[in-house]
């Protein structure tokens, strides 16, 4: 193994590691806020990205500009489904019945990117869009072409993430959003506007879905299509658990690993064993379970206090 | 007793429709029936544990794949590759339980639904499972003897009277496990866990039954699913997220912790879309403007609202409308003598 075929590895993961950690940062949000586990952060990306790939694709406007209008139209979806179905259920419903919400909101979505009504049948047409770079934009980096898109895409989701982080850390709304993820009945006497936190969260974590989605789809094996983020969601749900659902930064730092891992796995399993990379995929997860269960809540998690 | 007169009098109806002027729609009401079974083991999972699993289709994928190469690869008597599928299944689903029930409750979904994506990538990567692709089995031949086609219109009436005696096996089996003590620690359970700790209920212990035993019927749904349409199914049509969703929604909106209730729920989810929305479809196609209306996507749409619906207005789910019916009813009747006064 030479050097290029490292630096061949190491960018890969980078960039698998950089959209997971988008997704996942999005599902631990919306956990920390609302107390649920957001199945639908897949799905909600995927309608988002769709409607990126359209607008570029009908008005011929270029792909940064679509992507502004669906980071826009992302926005929408979040504080709609806040609104209209997490809100109603309230405290009152069990993390359990969150979970089945969120996984009707899944159905939902599916439905509609089924949907051939007027223009939705053109909108939900699988394509493969443009990416934020041409593909033949290289640079050489110890003997291998780099395509700018892959660091773009890096840079974009490290810039993204440390904002994040910065504004939980730093400003008046990241402390709501942390107090609210401590304690909401507490925070709320204190007089946080928790409602607003709650929506906010479900925002960001639709956009950050939707720049997963669209940094993904045009490399994707099927391009842009209704199932496009689900295995992006279960390494995000894994990173989420493996770095401790307990933190922000945890599922983040996971996400790398997790992509440093499969992409290495990946490319040692065809090339060494001759087998499907999925067989990668598949060890590597099992690992993951196994430390798991050593550690239930995650390698920079800490048990979550319970009370009867 | 009530279950076998309850098959019996689906078996009839399904065989009325095959002699009937659609026997297409035959296959629509035998997956009414299948995924009744598979939801009855999923209804002790969701209902009774309060875990979410969101594997339930790939495990009936790995049923019928499995069925299909014991018996065309390796020639395995039909039973006893039932058998060994249903062991194998409930092995599975003790390997996972085992691994993610130490963490909380809603990681048994997550856990689930990597399971899920795996075994579906795994359909896709080999030629054994036919590259996640359906494929057909030839004929299924029972003590060496009787074989059926599932052509014919004869053997398939056999085939729905096997799925319909699979159905009242099942809610027997079901009906068994929760009036017995475990069924009386699953409800404790459900109640309240810490107070079911309390009361020296190893709640994982159970959790991990419940588990095994949803995986265990949904292999059983799967034979059975083998059985009648004499095909594996594939991994994008069939076992695919959407069906896991699909059988989370019968339970959910029949009513949990309802045996009855899943067969209300299956008829709702999978007969509602199926008999109404594509006559609906044609009639709308009728119309002029109309004609290329197509109504692809509704049936996902009204499943999911049914679920969000369900969970926020009426927790009990459907059955529940029936016993206020009967409630309502019976106190009608029995008012109305004193009401009025002349009984006679």
């Amino acid at each position: 193994m030479d050097i290029s075929t490292i630096i061949q590895i190491l960018f890969n993961s980078l960039r698998t590691g950089s959209i997971v950690a988008l997704a996942g940062l999005g599902i631990v949000l919306i956990y920390r806020t609302s107390k649920a586990t957001n199945f639908a952060q897949g799905s909600i990306g995927t309608i988002n990205a769709f409607v990126a790939g359209y607008i570029a694709h009908a008005t011929g406007l270029s792909i940064w500009t679509s992507t502004l209008i669906a980071l826009g139209t992302a926005f929408l979806t979040g504080v709609i489904i806040d609104k209209l179905f997490i809100r109603p259920a309230g405290r009152t419903a069990s993390p359990v019945n969150k979970q089945i919400l969120t996984l009707g909101i899944i159905l939902i979505l599916t439905g509609i990117m089924n949907m051939n009504i007027g223009i939705l049948g053109d909108l939900f047409t699988p394509r493969y869009p443009e990416q934020f770079i041409s593909s033949s934009e290289r640079v050489m980096i110890l003997g291998r072409n780099i395509q700018w898109n892959t660091i773009f895409i890096v840079a974009l989701s490290i810039f993204l993430l440390s904002a994040i982080f910065l504004f939980i850390q730093k400003t008046r709304w990241g402390l709501a959003i942390r107090v609210t993820a401590s304690n909401e009945t507490a925070a709320r006497l204190m007089g946080v506007p928790t409602k607003t936190v709650t929506m906010i969260a479900w925002a960001v974590a639709a956009m950050l879905g939707t720049i997963a989605g669209i940094a993904l789809a045009p490399r994707a094996p099927a391009g842009l299509n209704p199932g496009l983020l689900i295995g992006t969601q279960v390494s995000a749900f894994f990173a989420a658990v493996f770095g401790g659902f307990q933190s922000f930064f945890g599922p983040v730092f996971a996400a790398y690993i997790i992509g440093f891992l499969l992409s290495a796995g990946r490319y040692g399993m065809s090339s060494y064993f001759g087998q499907p990379s999925i067989i990668a995929d598949l060890i590597i997860y099992l690992v993951i379970l196994i430390i798991l269960y050593f550690k239930p809540f995650g390698i920079f998690g800490k048990a979550p206090e319970r009370k009867v | 007793m009530q279950y076998i007169l309850l098959g019996t009098v689906m078996f009839f109806i399904g065989r009325s429709i095959l002699l009937g002027d659609t026997p297409s729609n035959a296959d629509y009401f035998a997956q009414i029936l299948i995924y009744t079974i598979v939801a009855l083991g999923l209804n002790l999972l969701l209902g009774f544990s309060g875990l979410v699993s969101l594997a339930t289709a790939a495990f009936m994928g790995i049923s019928t794949y499995g069925m299909h190469i014991l018996m065309e690869n390796y020639e395995v008597n039909y039973f006893l590759a039932a058998l060994i599928v249903l062991i194998f299944a409930g092995g599975l689903g003790l390997l996972v339980g085992v691994l993610s029930l130490k963490m909380q409750g809603i990681y048994l979904a997550i856990a689930t639904l990597f399971v899920a994506h795996v075994i579906g990538e795994l359909f896709r990567s080999f030629e054994a499972f036919n590259y996640g692709e359906s494929a057909r089995i030839s004929e299924i031949t029972f003590f060496g003897e009787t074989s059926l086609s599932g052509y014919a219109q004869d053997d398939r009436i056999y085939l729905m009277g096997i799925v319909a005696i699979g159905l009242i096996l099942a809610f027997v089996v079901i009906h068994n496990i929760v009036k017995s003590p475990s069924g009386r620690a699953f409800m404790a359970i459900s109640r309240s866990y810490h107070a079911a700790l309390a009361m020296g209920i190893s709640v994982r212990r159970y959790r991990l039954l419940a588990f095994m035993i949803a995986t265990i019927f949904a292999a059983f749904g799967g034979i059975l699913y083998l059985t009648y349409m004499q095909s594996t199914g594939s991994v994008d049509r069939n076992w695919n997220l959407e069906l896991s969703l699909i059988l989370l929604a019968i339970v959910v909106v029949g009513g949990m912790k309802s045996l009855p209730g899943m067969l209300l729920g299956a008829a709702i989810i999978i007969g509602i879309p199926e008999f109404f929305f594509t006559p609906f479809e044609e009639f709308l196609q009728g119309f002029g403007p109309l004609e290329n209306i197509s109504l692809r996507g509704f049936d996902d749409i009204f499943t999911g609202l049914l679920i969000i619906l369900t969970i926020l207005f009426y927790p009990y789910g459907a059955i529940r409308i029936i016993s206020r019916l009967k409630h309502t009813v019976q106190s009608k009747f029995q008012n109305k003598p004193s009401k009025g006064g002349d009984a006679a």
